[in-house]
């Protein structure tokens, strides 16, 4: 009798536990390399998606170091989304390393979200690495301008519709959701930083391209164009000739460059330094993409007088 | 532990390669006391791939390569030169100039350039958990070359390593059989640093060397318990990042400490008492 009730239970759990499976196998495991493209991809795919991104928004996106875990998540992953150009530097080996051929650039399980992009500093002449910009195909920080999450919401939408059809409505309104949300609050940020239209700041990498754009900004001169080599004592001065000639009082910085020349550079101009983030997460309150806009957008709104 | 295999077997390969060639590398680096000689000639090589850069050839380009081989061939001459009869100036501090003003030199040529050092270092400094098959075989071969060459020239190498009085008092092209010496190890330690990172190539020169000393005084003994000492860390290195999740050459440089330590000890207590 004790025998058959252990029996019983035994089948209860392993049917339990079959159904779980597939109840989980039923969800499109998916794999991002930036935060904010993992929380556009759960706003569309909510439940019928499991999400990972592989960048910690901790560290500079260009230089990420994959871990073993990273090689086993992409391993698992239906789909690979990145925001593509030359910004994931570590992603083609990351993928050579998993060895998948439809998740290498060009896959059918790669997606490229920089796809109906309008991209902003291509260059119009070819261009080696040595010339002056790294970045030969355009900037490819457009994350920082909202309505860029609209086109990629749209190429995500798309493809989550491609491999699992099943599901397009539930995409769709989620979709219709995001951009009702969405269209609201571009209204908001942008009242909200009227006043910095048509100012000027100083950043310390060309990354903000998109974001001064979306505001209607100028971002011309930046403290050091080049990771990793401080301003020279000439450059400094000249900035801080430019900031006093233009009225510039805001020196724009990503949370992972180091403060020290922006401070420096601040102090001497009267001005502030304005800190912002780049990927969701970054700072504790920005874990989405709304939170994250309403965040940077709050920061430069401030710091901009 | 097939996910395991599957994620971590190409990297182990690769440390398998780089134990075996940099536990012997590092016998003569030791003998030698020639230390951080393989972070001045890793740097001059950066230096050599910044100029091709610089010059307008991509930095993983064949010419980027064999540009950073020859500025390996300039430090290697720098370094044998200055082996003098009598040693006034310490080798140790020749290197230590080397490698401070060719970073220096880097630093003002990219001021320059398009880029900053941190680009370079992306792809100059390899990340050993995300080796490939052609980087894999590519060293294979090339390190099988050298290694034979050192077979070859084995008896001139070890002679200068132990004792470079003795070596200049018979005659031996003392200079000539270093430049030889520097110049298979640059080559080394350029491809190493490509594909696994400085600290890992540093540390597999120099820590199971240092363990064998510990342990053991022949050459066959000492380079021995180096191979066994650097496949046990990398071996508990791979498994300690992969489960617990930490990058993968780190593990492997903390493994080698760790083991170190614990080789210390031994000889302290244990193998001092015996005696």
């Amino acid at each position: 009798m004790n025998n058959l009730l252990t029996r019983l239970m035994m089948m209860a759990v392993v049917l339990l536990g079959t159904a779980t499976y597939s109840f989980a196998a039923e969800k499109l495991n998916i794999v991002t390399t930036q935060t904010i493209l993992a929380d556009l991809v759960k706003q569309i795919g909510q439940d019928k998606v499991n999400v990972q991104a592989i960048a910690s928004p901790k560290y500079n996106i260009h230089f990420i170091q994959p871990k073993p875990s990273d090689v086993r998540k992409v391993s698992k992953a239906d789909l690979y989304f990145n925001l593509g150009l030359d910004l994931e530097a570590w992603s083609d080996p990351l993928l050579e390393a998993v060895g998948k051929p439809q998740l290498f650039r060009n896959g059918s399980a790669n997606v490229d979200l920089s796809q109906g992009i309008r991209l902003l500093d291509v260059p119009d002449h070819p261009i080696t690495r040595a010339e002056g910009d790294i970045h030969v195909f355009g900037n490819p920080h457009f994350q920082m301008n909202p309505e860029n999450g609209r086109i990629m919401a749209q190429t995500i939408l798309k493809k989550l519709e491609e491999v699992d059809p099943a599901n397009t409505a539930y995409y769709e309104a989620n979709a219709k959701a995001f951009f009702i949300k969405l269209d609201a609050k571009i209204v908001e940020w942008k009242s909200m930083c009227a006043h910095c239209k048509g100012k000027e700041i100083i950043s310390y990498h060309e990354d903000i391209a998109y974001f001064t754009d979306f505001l209607g900004m100028k971002a011309e001169q930046f403290l050091e164009p080049k990771p990793g080599i401080p301003p020279t004592p000439k450059h400094m001065q000249f900035l801080e000739d430019y900031a006093k000639a233009h009225n510039i009082t805001a020196i724009v910085r990503p949370t992972y460059y180091p403060e020290d020349a922006a401070q420096a550079l601040a102090q001497k101009i009267g001005g502030k330094v304005v800190t912002i983030c780049q990927g969701a997460g970054e700072i504790p309150g920005t874990d989405d993409f709304f939170s994250f806009f309403d965040y940077d957008f709050k920061q430069i709104s401030e710091g901009v007088k | 532990m097939h996910e395991f295999l599957h994620v971590m077997m190409l990297p182990f390969l690769a440390c398998l390669i780089l134990v075996a060639s940099h536990a012997y590398l590092g016998f003569h680096v030791i003998e030698r006391q020639v230390i951080f000689v393989d972070l001045a000639l890793a740097q001059i090589a950066v230096l050599g791939a910044s100029v091709a850069m610089i010059a307008g050839y991509d930095l993983n380009s064949p010419q980027a390569y064999w540009v950073s081989l020859a500025f390996t061939m300039g430090g290697a001459a720098i370094f044998s030169l200055t082996r003098l009869k009598e040693e006034r100036v310490p080798q140790e501090a020749i290197i230590g100039i080397t490698y401070v003003v060719s970073a220096a030199l880097l630093i003002l040529l990219l001021s320059r350039s398009g880029e900053g050092d941190e680009h370079i270092k992306q792809a100059l400094v390899g990340n050993i958990l995300l080796v490939g098959k052609p980087e894999l075989a590519h060293i294979t071969i090339i390190y099988a070359i050298l290694g034979l060459i050192h077979f070859f020239c084995r008896k001139y190498f070890f002679m200068i390593s132990r004792d470079t009085k003795a070596a200049f008092s018979e005659g031996m092209n003392v200079r000539g059989w270093d430049f030889l010496f520097y110049l298979t190890f640059g080559v080394v330690v350029t491809n190493s640093v490509r594909i696994a990172g400085v600290l890992l190539v540093f540390s597999y020169l120099v820590i199971p060397s240092v363990c064998a000393m510990f342990l053991a005084n022949g050459l066959k003994n000492r380079l021995l318990i180096g191979w066994i000492i650097g496949l046990v860390a990398s071996v508990l290195g791979m498994a300690f990042s992969y489960y617990l999740d930490f990058p993968t050459g780190a593990s492997v440089v903390c493994m080698l400490g760790a083991l170190l330590i614990v080789v210390a000890i031994l000889n302290r207590f244990i193998i001092k008492t015996k005696k």
